[in-house]
């Protein structure tokens, strides 16, 4: 036996994973129900009858025996349900790696210790400004700052990993050093992004709050920046509908969080119906789809700068293989910010 | 006397069969470990209730290799995941 037999490659896992159909990465939406009202919000679609507990213990079941490692908890604001820990602590005894986003308003003293006893692999939570009257002019929900950033010291403070996220937009773009500034008060990882996706219904409506082009030339070459730091274009499709699966609160599947394709619902069918043995001629298709397939994006120049996602692109398009036009300008503005890269130097 | 050690899976640990391949995440869940089929066999009925020698046989069965290599091999492949803290190990089947 080799001494290599033991490696760490979660990447290749994943791409075997994804080539047998196994959903590695599952990310499960409990409710859409949400106590804040963030204005650049892309579910605009009725969520259905909530899943119970227990037809949701009846789905961890069906993914654990599919192969599912990691479980993402999502929302709408996920700790909103009631049961919201009966389901996560259930999928930490079903073996999976779990994972929560949460707007971290709803976490107190008692929540956090909860939290804490589930060790999630990460707590994701959204900061919109530096201030109360940016984020929560963005959240529309006054005292949410001061709600987010009590749930943050209250999380690091148990060791729980928490991971800040801040979405670019025309209304707290100003204030990103002091955003800066703040995450590095707390001591929490950090990340910036800069990229829409359009809402579930394909309204491009969230659209409307992206930053102002120039403003964001200054942010998008950046290690803090997701996708900013390189020009890291893609050149291969994802793992949507093969390795990753999201399910919404009323038991939808679609092939991923961002693309608003329904492929069954696990009331009507079992999780191995509708994803192994008799999966929707959509489905199919989507699995059949190689790179040499988006023929818009064959001879495109704007390739090794854009992070191509066909969930986007159905949304935008509702068409898989074409090029979505949002990806397309923000491809053309990181082509932009490069090109005066490299004039300056 | 020979003495007879149980491997023991350290029950924390997530695990699953990928296509055949036991993998198996880091406490922090941001890294895996793949074993390969041998490894993934030998992973598999580390429960605590067999013993190393029963390994050797479950091996010499699977793969039709002789007793002498597949004891190495679950004698290297156990040590691997031992010093890995993957398993414990016990002279008493089932007790960690």
């Amino acid at each position: 036996m080799p001494k290599t037999s033991v490696r760490p490659l979660l990447h290749s896992v994943m791409e075997r994973a994804a080539d047998h159909l196994i959903p590695f990465q599952v990310s499960l939406e409990v409710t859409y129900r949400c106590n804040l009202s963030c204005k650049h919000c892309y579910i605009d679609v009725p969520a259905g009858e909530e899943l119970s507990f227990t037809e949701l213990k009846h789905i961890l079941d069906q993914l654990a025996e599919a192969g599912t490692m990691y479980l993402m908890f999502t929302g709408g604001e996920a700790l909103l349900r009631p049961d919201f820990f009966d389901i996560a602590f259930y999928a930490r005894e079903r073996g999976f790696m779990v994972m929560l986003l949460t707007n971290g308003t709803l976490v107190t003293p008692g929540v956090a210790r909860k939290i804490q006893r589930l060790e999630p692999i990460s707590v994701g939570i959204s900061l919109h400004g530096a201030t109360p009257a940016t984020h929560d002019g963005i959240t529309g929900v006054p005292g949410s700052f001061a709600a987010t950033i009590r749930a943050v010291e209250l999380l690091k403070d148990l060791g729980v990993p928490v991971s800040l996220h801040t979405l670019l937009m025309d209304s707290n773009i100003q204030e990103a050093e002091e955003i800066r500034s703040l995450v590095q008060k707390l001591g929490v990882y950090h990340l910036f992004g800069y990229e829409f996706i359009p809402a579930r219904s394909g309204s491009l409506a969230p659209y409307h709050y992206e930053a102002d082009p120039t403003e964001l030339c200054h942010f998008i070459n950046d290690e803090r920046v997701k996708g900013g730091d390189t020009k890291s274009g893609v050149n291969s499709v994802c793992k949507a509908g093969r390795g990753i699966c999201s399910i919404s609160p009323a038991g939808d599947v679609f092939p991923c969080l961002l693309m608003p394709m329904k492929v069954g619902n696990l009331r009507k069918a079992s999780f191995t119906e509708i994803w192994q043995t008799s999966p929707i001629p959509e489905l199919t298709h989507l699995r059949s789809i190689t790179w040499q397939d988006l023929s818009g994006c064959q001879e495109c120049k704007l390739t090794e700068f854009c992070r191509k996602c066909m969930g986007v692109a159905f949304a935008e398009t509702g068409k898989l293989t074409e090029p979505a036009p949002n990806t397309c300008r923000n491809a053309a503005l990181k082509r932009e910010f490069f090109k005066r890269k490299e004039v300056k130097a | 006397m020979v003495v007879t050690i149980h491997p023991i899976r350290d029950k924390r640990l997530v695990w699953r069969d990928i296509a055949g391949e036991i993998v198996i995440a880091d406490r922090d869940g941001h890294t895996v470990r793949v074993l390969n089929k041998t490894a993934s066999l030998i992973w598999t009925l580390a429960d605590g209730t067999r013993g190393t020698e029963d390994l050797v046989a479950e091996v010499c069965h699977r793969f039709e290799v002789a007793p002498e290599q597949a004891r190495i091999d679950v004698n290297e492949f156990c040590q691997q995941l031992l010093e890995a803290g993957l398993i414990s190990m016990s002279r008493i089947p089932g007790e960690t």
